[in-house]
């Protein structure tokens, strides 16, 4: 594994005392915490800090870091000296092998993302786990289970295990929409002991669809219509979620209507939503010298003018 | 593979999902940082979105040493800043959509 310089994550001097180490662990949460930051990486560097933090604001974890210091550096290959005996009593879960080699293995309960209480360490509740789960909108629509992959991290009684991979097969409730959460007992991590698993939780995200708006449970659709379509009224064949419909646009539509088409929407837990054509009257390109002559007529005959509230 | 999406916690359930002790969730409830229904703690029932602003706020009280008071003005600045980027991000694309790029 590679020698982390905790002092260099913090960006302090090795010899910074605690305040300068604690203000310094502040700034640096504030910007990379996974709860506030848009960063790139948030989460990664948030963790490196957290480590550091960790080590530094501890006078007996210091002193035995700045020991080991001693034996390598940032970017070199690092393995703790023969016979090294950490403190073992880190206490910690999301923790690097780095910090583990050192410090002993923190068993769980951590204080990091494990939301575990300390209560009893021979058995407790596995971890709840945290997953992102981006949907595509025909994904809402289908009652087919849609199969999930993530990982989670496992702890044995020497510490940390290799991180287990899971696939599940996950059934949507019905109504699923964006930012929801959905609860799956006992598929997080597992117990210690004779301790429950944790539960799962997904995070649901709609995945933004190159036709449709979403708003709630309904859609909206920008429907590009000629200016002829938009006069005389037409009849439209239009892309919807589950397959085509045809839309009446009355005579004399204007550009930017929006026209209710009910039931067409996400599903909802006991209907749908509805689906909003939104009309955009487009311009053909160019045009032939014939055309030319048709809008001038038309121009010369409409009497409209649509700059009549302008007093200019 | 059985999911739920309206489950319904007691104050019980709620901290041993968080595995914080019950002054505390009653202290994130008085700062109004979650509203459970029900008139009293033996009575309140949280829901999974409750619990997950809960979490949130467990991480951000622990790990930026803010004391309750503060975390509540951050999520509340949080969520505000989510609600506006979603909208921000819709606008933008029924603008594209409008404009024909």
């Amino acid at each position: 594994m590679d020698f982390k310089d905790y002092y260099s994550f913090l960006g302090v001097a090795p010899d910074a005392d605690l305040k300068t180490i604690k203000t310094a662990y502040r700034r640096l949460a504030r910007k990379y915490h996974p709860d506030v930051s848009t960063e790139k990486e948030a989460e990664n560097q948030f963790k490196d800090v957290a480590e550091a933090y960790e080590v530094l604001s501890d006078e007996k974890k210091r002193a035995e870091y700045d020991q080991l210091r001693q034996y390598g550096s940032a970017g070199q290959r690092f393995e703790p000296p023969p016979g090294w005996q950490g403190s073992g009593t880190a206490g910690h879960s999301d923790f690097s092998d780095f910090f583990e080699s050192i410090f002993g293995a923190g068993r769980r309960g951590g204080t990091s993302h494990g939301f575990q209480s300390s209560e009893d360490f021979t058995s407790s509740r596995g971890r709840d786990i945290e997953v992102e789960m981006p949907l595509f909108l025909e994904d809402t629509l289908s009652d087919e289970p849609r199969p999930l992959q993530y990982s989670m991290p496992h702890y044995g009684e020497q510490g940390r295990l290799p991180d287990i991979r899971k696939t599940l097969g996950v059934r949507l409730p019905p109504g699923v929409a964006d930012g929801d959460r959905i609860r799956l007992k006992g598929q997080g991590g597992p117990g210690f002991g004779n301790g429950q698993p944790g539960d799962l939780y997904l995070h649901i995200r709609l995945v933004p669809h190159p036709l449709f708006d979403v708003t709630g449970h309904d859609l909206s659709l920008t429907v590009p219509v000629a200016p002829w379509e938009a006069a005389l009224g037409a009849r439209i064949t239009l892309p919807t979620l589950t397959g085509k419909i045809t839309l009446t646009i009355a005579p004399g539509s204007q550009n930017g209507q929006r026209l209710r088409i009910k039931g067409k929407g996400l599903r909802t837990r006991t209907g749908a939503g509805d689906l909003y054509a939104i009309l955009r009257i487009e311009m053909p390109a160019g045009g032939t010298a014939e055309a030319k002559r048709l809008w001038q007529s038309l121009a010369d005959t409409a009497g409209f003018n649509p700059r009549k509230h302008w007093e200019v | 593979m059985q999911t739920e999406n309206f489950a319904s916690l007691s104050l019980h359930d709620t901290c041993h999902a968080l595995g914080i002790p019950a002054d505390q969730i009653i202290e994130i409830v008085a700062l109004g940082i979650v509203a459970p229904a029900g008139g009293s703690p033996d009575t309140w029932e949280f829901d999974l979105h409750m619990l997950s602003t809960a979490r949130r706020a467990q991480r951000l009280q622990r790990d930026l040493h803010l004391d309750w008071e503060a975390v509540a003005l951050v999520l509340d600045l949080l969520h505000e800043r989510e609600r506006l980027q979603q909208e921000n991000a819709l606008l933008h694309r029924q603008l594209q959509r409008l404009l024909g790029d």
